[in-house]
């Protein structure tokens, strides 16, 4: 398919999804009062409703959604592995864990932002320490065996947190934050996390002929002018900026970013640099799916769209491995 | 524009790896890099491509090698690595296309000039009529020629190439060595390292032999692989024959255990 062809049906796609994230809730709303409320403002319930619960919601869907897709892409054209995703290089569990510490020490409560600064706190000392163990060598396998090790490290201290946890209300609190959601989120969210987002996007896209050039090895890409280092550095910290806030505001959300860079990559010419903005529309698009699927699933329950995600995305992980598998033997 | 190295060193972890090494490459010139294992030729062609960090001089015309960036010395010298890597089923087109990252723009398309040095380098190496394959599902010695096609779309004056007849059959050796000349026919300066004693003294102008990380010999085949030469460096015999194209070496035995 054309690149431009692609991109614009994805789009697409992506902005009738957010109109349907729009639309789905247990408030039923007509469109025509969704659009005024939307629109008009004022004090009446739909306004309140369209802005103040559900445009938040989309927002952060499409932007979290299109983070985790960019991420998945650029961290497999870095990797040169197809099953690398931002978990992998531990910045999401760090994320998480700082966030779990925050809840922990009962600062959660004191101010919308405690919470999200936690998760990026722990997203930046991530980036740091697996910058600390990659600097001496540019070597990619070095970046993953740090990224297996960060990633179990706070696995075992975020254990450790909910086995100290003083009473069960808090480790519930913890444990249904640590399942991904995008529930309940203000506007705040969105304005705390957009900065950091956007930041991670640019970063991510200045990489696109690094990851180009590292199809065809690290030797080679160093020979054609790219800059390894640099290219470790704006990678490493586009994707902590981009997954730490969207961990900060959302919870974990995993497999997004493993499974949107496969279904787009066959459907572009497999340069790594194109597959980043389709793969950034469809992860928004899938998150937003999965965010309006969750609604319509259980619409009185609380189905939390990561654990959504990590239903359809870890059998497709396992049929990755499968897969690759077989290529090999 | 020449290529110029002067009292060239280079230690890995400590280890003096190469130890004043000096040597000029010339536009229109095939010069066969040769020696053992653990000679020192990949870390030299490395230190010439800025991948190992080395003291001396390095000079291509006025530019000093050491001094530039990254990007600029892409534009100047190419390098083709030992280890072939294809990460993805990219086209072989589009493979060959990733030699121009030197020469473009971020986010700019590949100019009309761009898509005419592809279309040559494809030409070139007589890969054209696979363009359109995934250069990932091509024999290994159709890969090697894609992967020489990328370095020669780097349009650059000079290019050092890693071995790139290994693991090769005898007819895709051949075709390797005849592109490296047309290169060298076009005026680039091309350095090639080499095991196959009998290509180097084929195809190769020149011939630079590399002992325990110094230069022992260099010269025209003819003058440098002598049967004494061959028994110093590399402990074996030799039979050696002439035709119109020039030197045929065979190796027969060794003169002594290695």
């Amino acid at each position: 398919m054309r690149p431009v062809v692609l991109n614009a049906v994805l789009c697409l796609l992506m902005l009738a999804l957010f109109l349907a994230s729009l639309a789905v809730g247990p408030a039923e709303l007509g469109i025509s009062e969704s659009v005024r409320g939307l629109l008009a403002g004022g004090g009446e319930a739909a306004a309140i409703i369209m802005r103040e619960i559900r445009l938040p919601r989309a927002l952060l869907g499409l932007g979290i959604g299109f983070t985790l897709g960019i991420s998945g892409a650029v961290l497999q054209g870095f990797l040169r592995n197809p099953l690398a995703e931002p978990g992998i290089v531990g910045v999401s569990a760090m994320a998480a864990f700082g966030a779990v510490l925050v809840f922990y020490s009962g600062l959660a409560g004191s101010t919308l932002y405690a919470l999200p600064a936690g998760a990026l706190i722990g997203a930046l000392i991530a980036v740091l320490l697996l910058l600390a163990l990659t600097a001496r060598s540019g070597s990619t396998l070095t970046l993953i065996l740090a990224g297996v090790a960060l990633s179990s490290l706070s696995a075992a201290l975020t254990s450790l947190v909910l086995n100290l946890s003083p009473n069960p209300f808090a480790s519930y609190e913890i444990i249904f934050w640590l399942l991904g959601s995008l529930k309940d989120r203000s506007i705040e969210h969105v304005w705390l996390a957009l900065p950091l987002t956007l930041a991670g996007w640019l970063l991510i896209a200045l990489s696109a002929r690094a990851i180009d050039a590292l199809s065809l090895g690290e030797e080679t890409a160093a020979s054609l002018g790219i800059d390894m280092r640099r290219a470790r550095l704006f990678i490493v910290l586009g994707t902590a900026l981009g997954v730490g806030a969207a961990t900060a505001v959302a919870g974990t959300i995993g497999f997004v970013g493993l499974v949107v860079p496969h279904l787009v990559r066959p459907l572009t010419n497999r340069l790594p640099s194109r597959l980043l903005l389709p793969a950034g529309f469809a992860g928004a698009a899938l998150l937003l799916a999965a965010d309006v699927a969750v609604r319509l699933i259980l619409p009185a329950g609380e189905l939390n769209v990561g654990v959504l995600t990590a239903l359809i995305g870890a059998p497709f992980f396992l049929w990755l491995v499968i897969r690759s598998r077989r290529e090999v033997f | 524009m020449r290529l110029e190295v002067e009292n060239l060193d280079v230690a890995l972890s400590g280890r003096p790896v190469l130890r004043g090494i000096a040597m000029s490459l010339s536009p229109g010139e095939v010069v066969g890099l040769l020696g053992p294992n653990g000679a020192g030729k990949s870390t030299l062609m490395r230190a010439l491509a800025g991948q190992v960090s080395a003291s001396g001089s390095m000079r291509l015309g006025s530019q000093d090698l050491s001094a530039l960036a990254p990007a600029a010395r892409a534009r100047l010298l190419a390098y083709l690595p030992q280890t072939r890597v294809i990460g993805w089923s990219i086209s072989v087109r589009d493979v060959v296309g990733l030699g121009r990252i030197p020469w473009r723009r971020l986010g700019v398309r590949p100019t009309a000039e761009d898509v005419e040095i592809v279309d040559r380098a494809l030409a070139l190496m007589d890969i054209a009529h696979l363009a359109d394959r995934p250069a990932t599902e091509l024999s290994g010695g159709e890969q090697a020629r894609v992967l020489t096609a990328r370095a020669v779309a780097q349009s650059t004056p000079a290019l050092i190439a890693d071995e790139p007849a290994s693991g090769l059959d005898p007819a895709h050796q051949i075709l390797m060595m005849q592109a490296l000349r047309r290169l060298a026919a076009e005026g680039r300066m091309v350095l090639v390292s080499l095991h196959d004693l009998t290509l180097a003294a084929r195809w190769c102008d020149r011939v630079i032999m590399l002992k325990e990380g110094r230069i022992a010999a260099g010269g025209p085949p003819e003058a440098v692989m002598t049967p004494e030469c061959l028994a110093d460096i590399y402990g074996i015999a030799a039979h050696f024959a002439r035709d119109e194209g020039g030197l045929i070496l065979a190796p027969t035995g060794l003169t002594a255990v290695p």
